[in-house]
C-alpha cells in the first residue's frame, strides 16, 4: 500500500501489520498531529478474552472503560469487580492446625500423596463420637480397669472393615442387607493385609527386630501407639462392628462418609455435574502376544529391580540401626564414666586413669590383617627356598650381618613376587623400599625399548622362516627394492623405504628433518625460523645464531636425510594370448638419445614410408608417424624417471594432516611394519587353512582308489583261485594296500614302503603302520610345484606362473584393467621398435622376449628361482 | 443469603430497562416460576434478574436468582420481600434455546462481529485450534481480525459431544452453557485454612456436603470435610505442610510447586473441586492427569499455604501455557494473580515458548493479564530503545504476537502515523511506568527458578487408562 499522508492515514491505513516490521518507539511529544477519532475507532474493536455473554457484563464493562478512558488521559477512580465476600477469618483455626513448620534451607521436592501423610483414612465424625463415648461408658462401667478405645483405634477398627467390604463385597450397594457379618469379617480382617500401611510398617517392625512401632517421617506421632489389630477386636470388635454396620447399611451399603461421583460405567447419561473427573477413553491398542511377552517381561523385571531396592533399604536400615546402637553403648560408656569419677575421687584411688580416656578406636583394617596373613603363610611355606638363597649368600662371602639383610629382602621379595590373589598391592614400610636405580634416563629406556621392538620384529621373521621351511615361496619376497647405491641421488620414494628397510634392513634414514621450500627460502633470506628465537648467555636475543637464519639451513642441510631414490615401480599388465607384461618406471632412464635419433631417422625417411603405404596393403604397424606416435605415449606411461624426479610429487607434504608431528618415513615404517605382519598372519592362515582341506581332500582320493584297488585285487585273488571273499569288511583295505596293486598309481613311494601288501593276510596293519600325512609328505616332496600352488591359492600370480616367471613381480602394482589394455598395445610395439631398431614388420606371435622380460630374466638369476617355465 | 458483598461504585441500571412501576402489586411469590424475569432488589436498587431455582428454607420460600448483566457470582438466594411485584415479570421466551450467559451482544460492534464470525469459521472448521497459533504460518496479522481469545463466536457453539472430544485432546475450559443444577451454587460457605469464604460457582463436591451449613478445606491437603469432628481427626493426624511436590521456586516471599495431575491425583483433584467454586468455566468433566499443577504458597510458621495456582497441559495442541489460573479469593487483590502470571510467562520463557491463556477468560482474568501484559510491554518499550518489531516483543515477553498486538492495540500505542505503523509512548502509559517504579511491587527472579521442562513419553501423554 502506498504510504498516504496522516490525515487520509486514518481512513485508508493499513490494516495488516507483520510481526517482522521493525517499529519506530516514539514519544507522544513528538508525533503531534496523531488523531483522536482515530484513537476512538481502534479501542472499539479491541476484543476481550471473555466469552460473549460475559463480556457484556455491567462491572467488566465498567472496569474496561475506566482502564480505556485513564489511558485516553482521563482521570478516573480505580474501579473494581465486586466479588463475594472473603475476607472473613475463623477463629478457631488455631486448634486445628499446629505451628511449628520449619522450611528446609533447600528447595523442598516431595513426592508422598495426601493418602500418605494422612495416617488413617476413617474419620470419625459426631456420630461416631458419641457412640465411642457410650461404648467406653459402658465398657468401664463393666470393668474401671480396662483400657478404653481411643479414638484413634477406633478408625483403625472402622478403616479395616470399610477395606475387608470394599475387597469382598464391593457391589454392596446393590443389596446392603448382605454385609457380611462379624464372624465372617473378622477372619479376613485379622489377617494382615500388604496393601494397609500399619500392617505394613507391624511386618517391618517384625524384620528389623524393632522395639518401637515403624513410623516415618509422614506419620504424626501418637503418643500412645494403638493397640494392635487383634487386641483392639478382641474386646471393641463386635461393638464397634454392629456400629459401623448399621450406620453403612443405613447409608445402602455406601461408604459412610461421601465420596467423589465417579463415572458409572452402566449409565450412559453423562450430563449429572456432579460426576467428575472421568477417563479419558482411548482406543485400546491392538494387543498382540508378542506385546503380552514384552509387557509380562517388563513387569517380571520391575519386579525383580523393586525386590533388590527393596532389600538394599532394608540393609541400609539395619545398618544405621547398628550404628545407632553403637552410638548409644558409647554414650553409655561415657556416662559411666562420668559417674566414676567422682567416686574415685571419693575413694581416693589415683591410677588407672588409663581407662576413662576415650580412646582412639582402632579402625578395623581387613586389608592390612589379609596381608600380614599372608606374609607369615609365605615365609612358613618357603624355608627351602630361603636357606638356599641364605648359602648362596654366604657362599658370596658377605659379612654377616649384610647377608641377614639380604635374606630379609630376599623374604620381601618372595612375599611381593608371590602372585597373591587377594591384595592388589603390598605396602611396604618406608625402610623397606628397595632403592630405585635413579640412574635411569630417558634416553636408556627409549633405547631398551627399541630394542625390544627390534627383537621382536626379529623374532618374527625367524619364526616365519621356520614356518617357511621346506617351502619354496614365490610371493613372500615378491618384492625387493632395489637401490642404486652408486647414485648419490637421495631417495625421494618414500613409500619404499620401510619395505627396504626391514628386509634388506640395508637403510637408514639419517634424520626426519625436514623443510619445506617456502622455509628454507626464508632461512635463506636471512630471516629466522617463525617462532623461533635464540638468547645468548647474557639473555639477549642472538641474532646471528647457528639456529637461526641460514645458519640453520646450513646445518639442517648437512644433515639432510640421505636415502637413496625411488627403486622403481612395476606394473604388471596380461596381454593377448595371455603374455604378461611388466611396466617398469625407474630401472632405466628413457632412452631419451635412442628416441631422438629415431624421431629424426623417422622424419627423414618421410617420403620412404609414404611410399611403403602406398605400395601394400595399408598396415597399422607399419605406419612409422604412428609407431612414432604411440612410442612416444608409451614412453609418457612407462616412464624411467621417477614421479619425483620428474618433479610430478611432493616427497613431502605441508599438508597437515600429513605431518602430525611424525616424520613421514617414521610413519611409513610403522605402518609398513604393521601391515606387513598383519598381511603375513593372513595369508599363513589362508594358506594353513587350504593347506589342511587338500590333506582332507587327498586323504579321501587316496581312500577311495585305494578301496577301489582293492576291490580289483581281491577280484584278481579271487581269479587267482584264492579264497578270499572280496566283499568281506577285511577287504576294506587301506590306501596303500590300494596303491600297492595299482601299478599306475602316482603313489609310487608309497609303494615301494609297501612291497608284500598284496600278499599279506592282515592288509589293515600294513596300513597303519603308514599313516596318511607321511604319505602326503611324500607325496609332496614329489610335487613342490603342485604344493606351492595349493598354499597360494588366492595369489593373482598362481595363472601367470606357469606361463612367465616375471608375473611374480610386484602383484600389488597391477593398473585397471582399462589402463592395461591400452597401454598393452603401445608397450608391444615400443619393446619391438627397442629390439630391433625400427623395423616394425614382426607380428606379435613372432615377438621375441622383450627387453623387460630380459631384464626381469636378470633380477630372477639372483634370487632363487624354482625352475622357471619357459615363456609362449 | 449471601451478604452483598462491599460494593465499589454504584452504576445506574441501564436506561434500556427502565419499566414503568404500576400502582398495584401483579403477581404473588407463590406464582413465580423458574425461568421467569422479576426486578429485585440488589444494593439499593431493583435489577431485572433470572429466577434460576426455588426452594423452601425453614418454612420460608427462598428464590435463587441470577442479575442480568452481572457476574454469576453475584447470583444468591432472595427473600420474597426483595422481589419488586409491580414491575412487570417476563416470561421466559418459548423459542429460545439460549440461556441468559448467551445473552445476544448489541451495539455497533454487530454487523462487524458477523464478518468476522465468518473468517472465524473457516479457521475453526480447519482446524480445533481457535487461537492464532503463534510463530505459524505467514507473519502477517490482520489488526482487525485479532482472534485473541480463542472464543467460538455466537451461533457456532459446539455441540457438547464436540466439546467433550475437544476437552478429550485438551484444555480445561468449558464454553458450554452448564446443567441447570450447576448453575445453582450448591455450597454457602467454605472455610480454608483460617478463612471462611463465600464460594462463587457450582463445584461438584460429593452431594450430601451440599447440605451442610460450611464445609471445612484442609489448608494443605485440601481435603474436604462437612463435619468438624471429622476435619479434627483428620487435622490431628495430617502430616502435609506444602504442596506434594517439587519447589520450584524460593524467594523471601512466595514459594512454587510444580505438581503431576497423574502422581497427585487426589491432591488436583481437590484442588479442582476447590479452583471450580471460584472458576466458572472451568470443567471437570475429565481427570486431572494431562496437567501440571503451579502451586504458589506463602510460608509462615504453619506451613505452605496455598494462595493460587495454575494449571498446564503438559502438551497444549494450540500453544496454551496456562489453563487454568487462580488466585484464592481470600488472596485476591493483593497482587498475587501478576506473581502468578509473570511466573507461567517465565516457564515459556524457559521453554523457549510462547504462550497464551487458554480461553476463555473470566472478567477478573481478562483483567489480570491485561494488567500484566501492559505493564510487561510498557517496561519494554521503554526501556528498550527506538525500534522494535512485534516478534521480538513476543521473544522477550513469551507472549503470543496476537496478545502483543491486542495488548498495543488496548494501549492505543499502536498507531497509523505518516504512512506506516508506529508505536507511540503515549504520556499516559510513562505514567503508568513511573507508577510501577515507584511502587516496586515485588516481582519474581528469574534466577531463583530451579526447573527444567518435564519431557512426557508418549505413553506418559496417555490419558486413558
Amino acid at each position: 500500500m502506498v504510504a498516504t499522508p496522516a490525515s487520509a492515514g486514518a481512513r485508508f491505513r493499513q490494516r495488516k501489520i507483520s510481526t517482522k516490521q521493525t517499529l519506530q518507539i516514539l514519544k507522544q511529544s513528538h508525533v503531534p498531529d496523531l488523531d483522536l477519532e482515530d484513537v476512538q475507532r481502534d479501542t472499539q474493536q479491541v476484543e476481550t478474552g471473555v466469552e460473549k455473554g460475559e463480556e457484556e457484563e455491567h462491572h467488566l464493562q465498567a472496569v474496561i472503560n475506566a482502564t480505556q478512558a485513564k489511558f485516553q488521559g482521563e482521570n478516573v477512580e480505580q474501579v473494581f469487580i465486586p466479588t463475594p465476600d472473603a475476607s472473613r477469618l475463623w477463629p478457631d483455626a488455631t486448634k486445628y492446625y499446629p505451628p511449628g513448620f520449619v522450611n528446609p534451607s533447600s528447595n523442598i521436592k516431595f513426592s508422598c500423596t495426601v493418602e500418605e501423610t494422612s495416617g488413617c483414612p476413617y474419620n470419625m465424625d459426631e456420630n461416631d463420637e458419641e457412640f465411642l463415648a457410650e461404648m467406653n461408658g459402658a465398657l468401664q462401667k463393666k470393668n474401671p480397669r480396662v483400657t478404653l478405645c481411643t479414638e484413634l483405634e477406633f478408625e483403625i477398627i472402622c478403616h479395616r472393615f470399610d477395606t475387608v467390604i470394599a475387597e469382598k463385597q464391593p457391589f454392596l450397594t446393590m443389596a446392603p442387607d448382605q454385609i457380611m457379618t462379624y464372624e465372617e469379617i473378622k477372619p479376613v480382617a485379622l489377617t494382615p493385609d500388604q496393601n494397609s500401611p500399619s500392617d505394613l510398617a507391624r511386618s517391618l517392625q517384625q524384620e528389623l527386630n524393632l522395639s518401637t512401632p515403624f513410623t516415618t517421617q509422614l506419620d504424626n506421632p501418637e503418643k500412645v501407639p494403638p493397640r494392635s489389630l487383634p487386641a483392639l477386636f478382641e474386646v471393641f470388635g463386635v461393638r464397634v462392628y454392629e456400629h459401623w454396620k448399621e450406620r453403612r447399611v443405613s447409608r445402602a451399603g455406601k461408604p459412610v462418609f461421601p465420596i467423589l461421583k465417579f463415572e458409572d460405567p452402566l449409565d450412559k447419561d453423562d450430563s449429572d455435574p456432579y460426576v467428575c473427573f472421568r477417563r479419558r477413553e482411548v482406543r485400546q491398542a491392538r494387543k498382540t502376544r508378542r506385546q503380552d511377552q514384552q509387557s509380562s517381561e517388563r513387569l517380571r523385571k520391575l519386579q525383580s529391580e523393586l525386590k533388590n531396592a527393596r532389600e538394599m533399604v532394608l540393609l541400609v536400615v539395619k545398618r544405621e540401626l547398628k550404628r545407632m546402637e553403637s552410638l548409644e553403648e558409647e554414650r553409655n560408656i561415657f556416662q559411666l564414666r562420668c559417674a566414676i569419677k567422682p567416686i574415685k575421687r571419693e575413694l581416693g584411688i589415683k591410677g588407672d586413669d588409663d581407662d576413662l580416656i576415650a580412646h582412639k578406636k582402632k579402625k578395623p583394617n581387613p586389608l592390612e590383617e589379609d596381608t600380614k596373613k599372608d606374609k607369615k603363610k609365605q615365609s612358613m611355606s618357603t624355608p627351602p627356598i630361603t636357606s638356599e638363597k641364605k648359602k648362596l649368600a654366604l657362599q658370596a662371602q658377605q659379612a654377616a650381618t649384610l647377608a641377614a639383610q639380604q635374606l630379609l629382602q630376599q623374604q620381601e621379595d618372595a612375599a611381593t613376587a608371590h602372585p597373591v590373589g587377594v591384595q592388589p598391592y603390598v605396602r611396604l614400610p618406608a625402610s623397606k623400599i628397595p632403592d630405585l636405580d635413579l640412574s635411569l634416563t630417558v634416553s636408556t629406556v627409549l633405547r631398551e625399548k627399541n630394542e625390544a621392538i627390534k627383537r621382536a620384529v626379529h623374532e618374527k621373521l625367524l619364526k616365519r622362516k621356520e614356518a617357511d621351511r621346506g617351502f619354496v615361496n614365490f610371493t613372500d619376497d615378491p618384492y625387493v627394492p632395489w637401490f642404486n647405491l652408486r647414485e648419490t641421488e637421495p631417495i625421494v620414494e618414500y613409500s619404499h623405504v620401510p619395505f627396504s628397510a626391514i628386509v634388506n634392513g640395508l637403510y637408514e634414514i639419517s634424520s626426519s628433518d625436514y623443510l619445506d621450500d617456502s622455509l628454507k627460502q626464508q632461512l635463506r633470506n636471512g630471516e629466522p625460523l617463525p617462532g623461533f628465537k635464540a638468547f645468548d648467555w647474557d639473555g639477549e636475543e642472538a641474532e646471528d645464531h647457528e639456529f637461526t637464519g641460514v645458519n640453520a639451513l646450513k646445518g639442517y642441510e648437512a644433515h639432510q636425510p640421505r636415502v637413496s631414490d625411488s627403486l622403481y615401480v612395476l606394473r604388471k599388465r596380461v596381454g593377448r594370448g595371455g603374455r604378461v607384461f611388466v611396466d617398469r618406471r625407474g630401472l632405466f632412464e628413457r632412452p631419451d638419445d635412442a628416441i631422438n635419433e629415431f624421431l629424426t631417422l623417422e622424419s627423414d625417411n618421410d617420403d620412404d614410408v609414404e611410399m611403403e603405404s602406398e605400395a601394400l596393403v595399408v598396415n597399422v604397424y607399419d605406419c612409422k608417424a604412428d609407431a612414432v606416435k604411440r612410442a612416444d605415449e608409451r614412453w609418457r606411461y612407462d616412464s624411467d624417471r621417477s614421479a619425483v624426479q620428474t618433479g610430478r610429487l611432493q616427497p613431502f607434504s605441508s599438508d597437515p594432516s600429513k605431518l602430525n608431528g611424525i616424520s613421514n618415513d617414521t610413519q611409513s615404517i610403522r605402518f609398513g611394519s604393521m601391515l606387513l605382519a598383519k598381511s603375513y598372519e593372513q595369508l599363513r592362515e589362508a594358506t594353513h587353512q587350504k593347506q589342511q582341506q587338500m590333506l582332507l581332500a587327498r586323504q579321501k582320493a587316496l581312500q577311495y582308489a585305494a578301496q577301489q584297488q582293492a576291490q580289483a585285487q581281491s577280484n584278481a585273488l579271487i581269479n587267482g583261485n584264492t579264497p578270499n571273499p572280496g566283499s568281506t569288511p577285511t577287504a576294506n583295505l587301506g590306501p596303500n594296500a590300494a596303491a600297492n596293486a595299482n601299478p599306475s598309481n602316482t603313489n609310487g613311494k608309497a609303494n615301494a614302503a609297501n612291497p608284500n601288501a598284496a600278499s599279506h593276510p592282515q592288509p589293515q596293519s600294513v596300513n597303519s603302520n603308514l599313516t596318511p600325512q607321511q604319505i602326503i609328505q611324500k607325496q609332496q616332496k614329489m610335487q613342490p610345484l603342485k604344493q606351492t600352488q595349493a598354499r597360494k591359492p588366492n595369489s593373482p600370480l598362481e595363472s601367470s606362473q606357469a606361463q612367465q616367471p616375471k608375473g611374480s613381480f610386484s602383484p600389488n602394482k597391477l593398473t585397471p584393467e582399462q589402463q592395461q589394455r591400452l597401454s598393452m598395445l603401445k608397450t608391444m610395439q615400443q619393446q619391438q621398435q627397442i629390439r630391433a631398431g625400427g623395423s616394425l614388420a614382426s607380428t606379435p606371435k613372432s615377438q621375441t622376449p622383450t627387453p623387460v622380460g630380459v631384464k626381469n630374466q636378470e633380477w630372477h638369476a639372483a634370487k632363487p628361482q624354482p625352475s622357471p617355465t619357459p615363456m609362449p | 443469603m449471601t451478604d452483598p458483598s462491599e460494593v465499589k461504585e454504584v452504576v445506574p441500571p441501564p436506561s434500556a430497562k427502565v419499566v414503568t412501576q404500576s400502582e398495584v402489586e401483579l403477581f404473588q411469590p407463590e406464582d413465580i416460576l423458574i425461568g421467569w424475569k422479576v426486578y429485585v432488589e440488589k444494593d439499593g436498587e431493583f435489577r431485572r434478574a433470572d429466577i434460576l431455582s426455588t426452594h423452601t428454607r425453614k418454612g420460608r420460600l427462598v428464590f435463587y436468582v441470577h442479575y442480568v448483566e452481572f457476574n454469576k457470582r453475584l447470583d444468591e438466594w432472595v427473600e420474597v420481600d426483595r422481589i419488586d411485584y409491580k414491575r412487570p415479570y417476563e416470561l421466559p421466551k418459548p423459542d429460545t434455546p439460549k440461556k441468559e450467559t448467551k445473552a445476544p451482544s448489541k451495539g455497533k460492534a454487530n454487523s462487524k462481529e458477523g464478518q468476522k464470525k465468518k473468517k472465524n469459521k473457516a479457521i475453526d472448521s480447519l482446524s480445533q485450534s481457535a487461537t492464532p497459533a503463534p510463530s505459524t504460518g505467514s507473519d502477517m496479522m490482520d489488526l482487525d481480525d485479532l482472534n485473541v481469545q480463542g472464543i467460538v463466536p455466537e451461533g457456532e457453539e459446539l455441540s457438547r459431544e464436540e466439546e467433550l472430544k475437544k476437552l478429550r485432546m485438551g484444555g480445561s475450559m468449558s464454553q458450554q452453557s452448564t446443567h441447570e443444577t450447576a448453575k445453582v451454587r450448591n455450597l454457602s460457605k467454605v472455610i480454608i485454612g483460617s478463612h471462611e469464604i463465600e464460594p462463587w460457582y457450582f463445584s461438584p463436591y460429593p452431594v450430601e456436603l451440599t447440605e451442610e451449613d460450611v464445609i471445612y478445606i484442609c489448608d494443605f491437603t485440601m481435603n474436604y470435610f462437612g463435619s468438624l469432628k471429622q476435619y479434627e481427626r483428620f487435622r490431628s493426624k495430617c502430616t502435609l505442610k506444602h504442596p506434594p511436590g517439587n519447589e520450584i521456586y524460593r524467594d523471601d516471599y512466595v514459594s512454587f510447586f510444580e505438581i503431576d495431575g497423574r502422581k497427585q491425583r487426589t491432591w488436583c483433584r481437590n484442588l479442582c473441586l476447590l479452583s471450580k467454586l471460584f472458576l466458572d468455566h472451568k470443567t471437570l468433566y475429565y481427570d486431572v492427569d494431562p496437567f501440571l499443577f503451579y502451586c504458589m504458597t506463602k510460608r509462615d510458621e504453619l506451613g505452605h499455604h496455598l494462595v493460587g495456582y495454575f494449571s498446564k497441559e503438559k502438551e497444549s495442541l494450540e500453544n496454551y501455557n496456562v489453563a487454568c489460573i487462580l488466585t484464592l479469593p481470600q488472596y485476591q487483590r493483593h497482587g498475587y494473580g501478576k506473581l502468578l502470571i509473570q511466573f507461567s510467562y517465565m516457564l515459556s520463557k524457559v521453554e523457549k515458548k510462547l504462550g497464551s491463556p487458554e480461553k476463555p477468560l473470566s472478567d477478573l482474568g481478562l483483567l489480570s493479564y491485561r494488567a500484566y501484559w501492559s505493564d510487561t510491554i510498557i517496561q519494554l518499550l521503554v526501556e528498550n530503545g527506538l525500534e522494535i518489531t512485534i516478534d521480538d516483543i513476543g521473544a522477550q515477553t513469551a507472549m503470543t504476537q496476537a496478545d502483543v498486538l491486542h495488548t498495543l492495540q488496548t494501549l492505543n500505542m499502536l498507531r497509523y502515523y505518516k504512512g506506516q505503523h508506529v508505536l507511540v509512548l503515549t504520556e499516559q502509559a510513562i505514567q503508568q511506568y513511573d507508577k510501577m517504579l515507584k511502587k516496586r511491587k515485588h516481582v519474581l527472579e528469574p534466577e531463583l527458578l530451579i526447573w527444567t521442562p518435564p519431557v512426557f513419553t508418549s505413553s506418559q501423554l496417555r490419558f486413558g487408562w
